[in-house]
């Protein structure tokens, strides 16, 4: 008796050590090869929530650059690429980074930017829907003056050659001054013609109806006229990270063409976030 | 080549690069090195600190320089993770209240040291709270110092491949990665993980149990043994058991257990890994629901959600529908979700069986990862208790409880009838929620003050149980039996819908359950019972998202005066009957055969908002644009299923030592078909067949070997197949039917041992066992997007091994202790190595007790319940990055209750959650609510019982 209450204290004692109780590694990189540059970040690019949801924002540019051309070698490549300022993320796999120093940008830290892997979706959006959608993008910024306390993860980033002129000070919905996507200048209020179309590249959240869109795109994403293509390499699906990466390396790869961020959203009467220290 | 070899080639390369790259700009700018520190850490846990080095000025290696109280200042490295991302750790033994000092440095390449976080004169400082050994118990104290650095033997996995990392992030389906490449850790102090763990040690177990020493040669003296197969429905404690013989049994203290083979036998000897808690144990356990008593026994935790429903895990799995409650024999659970009205209060309770694992093959759909029975008392005589107590407020005041309880039972000649009811009033703790989903919209609108938290959990409930039934012996051979139960459930939710407080919100629920039974022994050796059944089971859950006078814009038709709202209101059916005969073929052989019929369905179902898609109000109720009606989805084929089933299982004592039991059920259970859309085209029938095997071996009077080997299934709910709800900017977290979804099957391995020894006036019983459980195709809510949770089946699986182990000593009727642990690990097997891990529920659980006399009259029971910590699964991007963990957990209930007074009467007082410990629980987006769920605070209740 007394044996086998020994027996049974020591098998207590011995019982599987805490520390036997391993836990998910959160801090695993997402990529084979987290080591390798892929280009060169001509500046200090901030993370944080008003520079990613708030302002134009490099990485931002080069994810809608990269959905822009994703489709260059089809029949209907796009004219615009857009990204949610919610994708580009601060949280990294196990430490928050505030801000990617200029310089070499390794490949690890641009997939944990770019964390979701959605897929890349071109689809032509009818003029109404353009405008619709940067109204919407723009419906979350904050007036001059005021404290930019939570910024929206709609608001959009565009691609290379389109402009959106932004008037903080007017009306939710009629926040869109001025639009040029390429060389075509969007006349605003938007045309009702439907057969006036602009293909676009979005990540499928955006066009499956996340952050809100879904009430603008509706049925564009199943919509077989609105021609939905979805980005693929031979390796099978392109995702949104992928695609940046390569976009980065065929087009930032050295430090005399690193990435630097562009003005093509205009604002006016805004908040904007402070640029902290030299630049 | 290993992953090792690999980082060693490339190492030096990178520091080459990193070298090159740095030299030019040498110095010119500043190393830093980006971290937070925590502001508070848990005393004994070591301190685990990440950062990035940022900077071009060279560092050759950092190292933490850190002190805890009254020490002078060690060193630590802090060691490359990967990238500029670096990781050091402060031991444990530093982590004392008040707290711990560090600071970082660097050795640039001339040997000097340089600040890089915080520095000497001005270290960083983590506050250390509470006491090292605060909420230990005894026994875990006794665990000894886990600690530190004990040389991590896990295997490290393999950075995951690009192809690992494609399947993980967007198609969770595909192949999994190759196993592991196992690679000895190269410092293994490096790995938190065990560490953490190890501070924990009051949280690795949790253990109780359930039945005690037989005494060898009992068996025979007690009835149940005897008589031949009782049914679950049917069984009453025998009549003709004398009270001389309740003590004795109570004393020997074998319950028996129905559930595993249909018939009552002793627990130890049942093919299946089995416990079960009779009335006096519930009773010293202090516990005043089913809740209470399931988080004690081995393998199984309680949770709530935000909803306030009680989540039952088994072995480290936690799923509604995966867990067959019965009551009396019926099933509880809801047709539509699965969940199950099963937190009844326990005063009318004869007993409580569970089965973890798919042990039983005889209940077919539904009995996955176990089955709890619940068995009300029938026996002749009168019970009946009042209790009353609560949790105190912050105003000094009370949240009160009331219940009360009465059973009995009554013979006339040859009819009995029998009847139990519960009611039950609380008025529910309440405790802060500081931060939800719409903390900044409720501040901004100014519906809250700065300070004021975010909201307050509710618990307020009001409970009906209503039994009634009669039994007649129609004639010596045969027996009918009819009972009818309702039950009535109105409650708050404990916070709301997913993450945002709904302080109005409602939650009706009520089951209707009616059973005919009818049994006749056809002669000594063959016995039928056929049966017939039925319930119906109303849901009506109205949820409030946001306090009362939310806006979710400027306009007009932007506020809402009485918060948004919305309200599923949903009706089951099922109707069954079945048949089965118990055979006794020859001496030491019982052949059980059965099969039944049953038809499920989906009465009603409705679905309204009082705001539109996009969040504008509407003037009632209505049901929005988008919501699929599953009533006349395929012409309401998918609403339906019929399931029929057989099942055959000989139980055969080859010799006295060794009983073989052999089973197979065989189900049929209509699913819906689909085609290649996904759309619902009509139903299809899937077959489903699960055999079953036992040996029980008893080499001696004392020792029992068990092995075992089940499966069994689970079809989707109706929910996962079908429930499909818009999604709106408000209401988040929403369930996405999967119409292809496919049953999911679980294999079970078991092996178990007993011990019992009996030395004198005492009794000691040892029990360990391990298992191995195999999933197919389970099926999971995977959050791919935060809004909608797709269900989907996981093709590669989930596996689950783990050993609980339980011991009990009696030293006399009233002076008994008890001890369970359980651990196991749950791996989800279409994940990459390094995330593969499923871990919201503890993974290591201890559990004890102690009953002790003080004087002729008193008794005295603790018992102690311990977790371990428990994290999120990262089975998405998502999940990956709203990382959290809940602490381990401690609780303590001690109860003070005296033996029978004048026969009649017995008094409790139990407090439970002595220490009010801060218990909490997951929450679906930890990033929103990071305070996570509050539990129930401290509590006590004075409970008075009689009998006639």
């Amino acid at each position: 008796m007394s044996r086998s209450l020994t027996a049974v204290l020591l098998a207590v004692a011995l019982a599987p050590g805490p520390g036997c109780l391993q836990y998910n590694d959160q801090c695993q990189p997402l990529v084979a090869d987290p080591e390798s540059t892929v280009g060169y970040l001509a500046e200090d690019v901030f993370l944080d929530r008003p520079y990613a949801r708030h302002d134009n924002n490099a990485l931002g540019q080069l994810a809608a650059d990269a959905f822009r051309h994703a489709e260059d070698g089809s029949k209907a490549p796009a004219e615009l690429g857009i990204i949610n300022g919610g994708s580009l993320r601060a949280e990294g796999l196990c430490v928050t980074r505030t801000v990617i120093p200029k310089g070499p940008l390794k490949n690890g830290l641009l997939h944990e930017v770019l964390l979701f892997e959605n897929a890349v979706v071109t689809v032509n959006l009818t003029e109404q829907q353009l405008v619709d959608m940067f109204e919407h993008a723009a419906a979350g910024l904050y007036l001059e003056g005021q404290p930019i306390l939570f910024p929206s993860g709609a608001f959009l980033h565009v691609s290379e050659g389109t402009t959106v002129r932004l008037d903080c000070s007017r009306p939710v919905g009629s926040r869109v001054v001025g639009l040029q996507v390429n060389a075509r200048t969007v006349p605003l209020p938007a045309r009702a013609d439907p057969s006036i179309v602009y293909r676009v590249a979005m990540p499928d959240f955006l066009l499956g109806g996340g952050d809100g869109y879904g009430t603008i795109f509706k049925d564009a994403a199943t919509d077989l006229s609105r021609n939905p293509v979805t980005a693929s390499t031979a390796e099978g699906k392109a995702t949104d990270a992928n695609l940046t990466e390569a976009h980065m390396r065929s087009n930032h790869s050295t430090e005399n063409r690193a990435l630097r961020e562009a003005g093509r959203i205009l604002f006016e009467n805004c908040a904007r976030p402070a640029r902290p220290g030299v630049r | 080549m290993t992953v090792k070899s690999v980082l060693t080639r490339s190492r030096p390369f990178l520091l080459a690069l990193v070298f090159l790259t740095a030299l030019p700009v040498l110095a010119q700018e500043q190393a830093t090195l980006l971290h937070n520190a925590p502001e508070q850490a848990a005393p004994g846990v070591a301190l685990v600190v990440d950062g990035v080095l940022t900077g071009t000025q060279r560092i050759m290696r950092m190292v933490i320089r850190y002190r805890g109280p009254g020490e002078p200042y060690s060193e630590t490295p802090l060691e490359l993770q990967y990238g500029d991302l670096y990781r050091g750790i402060i031991p444990a033994s530093s982590l004392t209240p008040p707290g711990v000092e560090y600071y970082v440095e660097g050795f640039t390449p001339s040997g000097e040291r340089v600040p890089l976080f915080k520095s000497a004169t001005r270290p960083a400082r983590v506050v250390v709270v509470g006491q090292v050994t605060s909420t230990r118990t005894p026994i875990s104290s006794r665990t000894a110092e886990p600690r530190t650095v004990e040389p991590e033997p896990a295997p490290r996995a393999e950075p995951p491949s690009r192809n690992e990392r494609t399947g993980r992030r967007s198609e969770p389906t595909v192949k999994a990665e190759p196993a592991p490449k196992a690679e000895p850790t190269p410092k293994a102090e490096r790995k938190p993980e065990p560490v953490r763990k190890a501070s924990g040690s009051d949280d690795a177990m949790e253990a109780l149990t359930a039945e005690l020493p037989p005494d060898p040669g009992s068996t025979a003296s007690r009835p149940s043994a005897v008589r031949p197969a009782r049914s679950t429905e049917s069984e009453q404690p025998e009549p003709e058991r004398s009270e001389l013989e309740e003590d004795l049994a109570l004393y020997t203290a074998e319950d028996t257990l129905a559930l595993a083979t249909r018939h009552e036998e002793k627990v130890k000897k049942v093919p299946a890994i089995a416990a079960s808690f009779g009335r006096e144990q519930i009773r010293a356990l202090g516990a005043r629901t089913v809740a209470d008593v399931l988080d004690v026994m081995p393998g199984l935790t309680l949770s709530r959600d935000v909803q306030g429903f009680h989540r039952v895990a088994i072995r480290g799995l936690r799923n509604d529908a995966e867990v067959l409650f019965l009551l009396n024999g019926q099933r509880l659970n809801n047709f539509f979700d699965g969940k199950a009205l099963m937190n009844l209060p326990v005063e009318n309770l004869e007993r409580i069986e569970v089965i973890r694992g798919p042990g039983s093959a005889l209940y077919g759909a539904g009995a996955f990862l176990g089955v709890v029975n619940i068995v009300t008392q029938r026996s002749e005589g009168l019970l009946a208790a009042v209790s009353g107590g609560g949790f105190p407020k912050l105003d000094d005041r009370l949240a009160t409880t009331f219940d009360g309880h009465l059973s009995g039972a009554h013979s006339f000649g040859r009819l009995k009838l029998f009847g139990d009811a519960d009611v039950w009033h609380q008025v529910g703790d309440s405790a802060p929620i500081e931060t939800d989903a719409l903390s900044a919209d409720t501040l901004a609108q100014k519906l809250r003050e700065p300070l004021e938290p975010s909201g307050t959990t509710q618990d307020d409930r009001f409970l009906l149980n209503l039994g009634l039934g009669f039994g007649y012996e129609l004639s010596s051979e045969s027996h009918l039996q009819v009972s009818a139960r309702l039950l009535s459930e109105e409650r708050s939710a404990l916070v709301g819908l997913f993450d945002t407080v709904g302080p109005g919100s409602r939650l009706g629920w009520q089951v209707f359950l009616g059973d005919i039974t009818y049994e006749h022994e056809l002669n000594d050796r063959v016995r039928l019972r056929a049966r017939l059944y039925g319930d119906q089971q109303s849901t009506d859950r109205l949820f409030q998202i946001g306090p009362d006078g939310f806006r979710t814009g400027p306009d007009d038709n932007q506020l809402f005066p009485d918060g948004m709202l919305e309200q599923t209101r949903v009706t089951v059916r099922s109707l069954g009957t079945s048949v089965d005969s118990d055979v006794s073929l020859f001496e030491g052989n019982r052949l059980s055969l059965g099969a039944g019929a049953e038809l499920q369905m989906l009465g009603a179902y409705g679905y309204e908002t009082n705001y539109t898609l996009d969040s504008r109000r509407r003037p009632a109720l209505t049901t929005p644009e988008g919501v699929v009606d599953m009533l006349t989805l395929a012409d309401g084929a998918a609403s339906r299923r019929l399931t029929f089933s057989a099942f055959a299982q000989d139980q055969w004592t080859v010799v006295e030592p060794l009983t073989l039991t052999f089973g197979v059920r065989a189900d049929v259970t209509q699913l819906p078909s689909v085609d290649n859309a996904n759309a619902i085209t009509g139903t299809q029938l899937v077959p489903s067949v699960n055999p079953r095997v036992g040996l029980v071996f008893s080499p001696t009077d004392s020792l029992v070997l068990k092995l075992l080997y089940g499966r069994a299934f689970r079809p989707p709910t109706l929910q996962e197949l079908l429930e499909t709800i818009p999604n709106t900017y408000y209401n988040q977290g929403r369930f996405e039917g999967n119409p292809a979804l496919l049953p999911a099957v679980v294999n079970t391995l078991e092996a178990g041992a007993d011990l019992i020894q009996v030395s004198g006036e005492s009794r000691v019983r040892i029990r360990a066992n391990a298992f191995l459980e195999s999933f197919s195709n389970p099926i999971a809510a995977v959050d791919t997007s935060g809004n909608i949770v797709p269900v989907r089946n996981r093709e590669l699986g989930v596996l689950v091994y783990g050993v609980e182990g339980e011991a009990r000593l009696e030293a006399s009727k009233r002076a008994t202790t008890w001890i369970n642990a359980s651990l196991f690990r749950a791996e989800d097997q279409g994940l990459p190595a390094n995330h593969r891990f499923l871990t919201d529920t503890p993974q290591a659980r201890f559990n004890a007790g102690v009953s002790m006399p003080i004087g002729d009259f008193i008794n005295f029971d603790v018992v102690v319940r311990a977790g371990a910590e428990r994290r999120n699964n990262t089975r998405s991007v998502l999940e990956l990055i709203r990382r959290y963990k809940i602490p381990a957990y401690g609780l303590i209930t001690a109860q003070v209750r005296t033996e029978p007074i004048g026969d009649h009467f017995e008094l409790a007082v139990v407090v439970q959650n002595v220490f009010d410990s801060d218990l909490r629980d997951d929450v679906p987006r930890p990033d929103r609510m990071p305070g996570l769920i509050p539990r129930e605070g401290v509590s006590a209740f004075l409970t008075l019982r009689a009998r006639n």
